[in-house]
């Protein structure tokens, strides 16, 4: 039997807290069953797919050890009670083992998060019944398990969010992602700290690391010689080649930081002007990153760039030159 | 204009066929007759060529849209 909350995660890096509330509910499957239902709120590119297939390949059958079969559905697809009925849980859900993994719920149409809270209201039979039409489904806790996933948690119906045990999925810290890539790239080796500088450059985001130790490989494959070690000149070279600034900030974050520095104060309209990209945009996209890491503030004037903001452009300046006399020494040679 | 022979003005049809064409709350048109032996509760109606038209067009059932299927992944732990 599973004892530690590694042996339920094997490979999967870094969320420690998550991982203890799961292993919890999968100890107490095991003892009594049923599993609560299950909510995951977290960024993009943390891991809820990720950690919803651990936690599936965890619940066994009833009377057997084998796993229940994972049914991942994209909730964006339901259109309706009626599709909902007739595509799923007719022909899928209807006296069968399962976890059934609802993923972006937040997309989920308002029928059938109406449907789903009768379906998943709790109670001590751990049964509940749904009536549609002239059909009656029949919902077992012990043999269908119900795993949610959304980025957008204030849009989930506040009734369903209270039906789910919630479990928040944290930003990896540069030291994870590093370990990530490590664990992707395993046979390859790494010069010095340049690990740890390319992780500083993934936003903490888990999906960036597997697209970053993909392109690392891709830049391994066409290099002639020590195939085998990524160097700091490698990392230089491919930061040129993909565009990668410090922080991992895209072009557009830069431009919005290089605006900000023309004047004291900007507007959001005068922002957006100049930017050519929408309010929204701006706001969704690009600030919050910004302020994350103190490069720019919001004030009652209007944004500015943050002191931090100042001297990471400086610093970008200063290695854009160095860079660019680097190369056409190179080339002049 | 004389009626040709052997045409009439009533024709049967089953309740299945109109369900096939028309909505759940379509008006149709029947003898009078027919209405009141059944107790129905009924309006007058004039048969006008644009009150029939009118009628036609509101009662029958456009074809629903099919909206794209579910997309579902099955994973088999066990394979």
């Amino acid at each position: 039997m599973k004892t530690t909350t590694k042996d339920y995660f094997n490979g999967l890096v870094g969320q420690d807290n998550a991982k203890r509330k799961i292993a919890f509910f999968i100890k107490s499957y095991m003892n009594e069953g049923d599993l609560p239902h299950i909510m995951f709120v977290a960024p993009k590119g943390t891991g809820k797919t990720a950690f919803a297939h651990a936690l599936g390949s965890n619940l066994t059958q009833q009377g057997s050890s084998r796993p229940k079969p994972l049914i991942e559905i994209n909730c964006s697809t339901i259109k309706n009670l009626k599709q909902f009925f007739n595509e799923l849980v007719i022909p899928i859900l209807v006296d069968r083992d399962a976890t059934v993994f609802f993923d972006e719920c937040s997309e989920l149409p308002k029928d059938v998060t109406m449907a789903l809270l009768t379906i998943l209201n709790p109670n001590k039979e751990r049964r509940t019944e749904f009536t549609y039409e002239d059909y009656t489904f029949h919902c077992d806790f012990k043999r269908l398990s119900f795993i949610f996933a959304t980025t957008e948690a204030q849009d989930v119906f506040h009734a369903l969010m209270d039906r789910c045990e919630r479990i928040d999925l944290e930003d990896y810290s540069h030291d994870e992602l590093a370990q990530i890539m490590q664990l992707i790239n395993d046979k390859q080796k790494w010069e010095g700290d340049v690990l740890h500088k390319i992780a500083t450059t993934l936003r903490g985001n888990a999906r960036k690391a597997q697209q970053m130790a993909d392109k690392i490989r891709l830049a391994l494959s066409n290099k002639s010689s020590r195939k085998g070690i990524f160097t700091k000149k490698d990392w230089k070279g491919l930061s040129y080649t993909m565009t990668i600034f410090p922080l991992g900030l895209t072009t557009a974050e830069i431009r919005l930081l290089r605006t900000l520095s023309e004047q004291k104060y900007t507007r959001l309209t005068n922002l957006s002007a100049k930017l050519g990209l929408s309010k929204a945009c701006i706001q969704r996209d690009h600030e919050l990153y910004l302020q994350k890491h103190n490069l720019m503030e919001v004030t009652p004037h209007g944004r500015a760039i943050s002191p931090q903001g100042i001297d990471y452009l400086k610093q970008l300046g200063k290695q854009e030159i160095k860079d660019e006399a680097e190369r056409e020494n190179k080339t002049t040679k | 204009m004389a009626r040709t022979t052997g045409s009439t003005s009533f024709v049967r049809i089953s309740l299945q066929e109109l369900n096939r064409v028309l909505k759940e709350n379509a008006s149709i048109v029947v003898n009078r007759r027919y209405a009141e032996a059944l107790n129905l509760a009924c309006h007058p109606f004039k048969t006008t060529n644009k009150a029939l038209g009118k009628l036609i067009e509101e009662g029958i059932d456009a074809p629903e849209s099919k909206p794209a299927p579910i997309t579902i992944n099955m994973v088999d732990f066990s394979e």
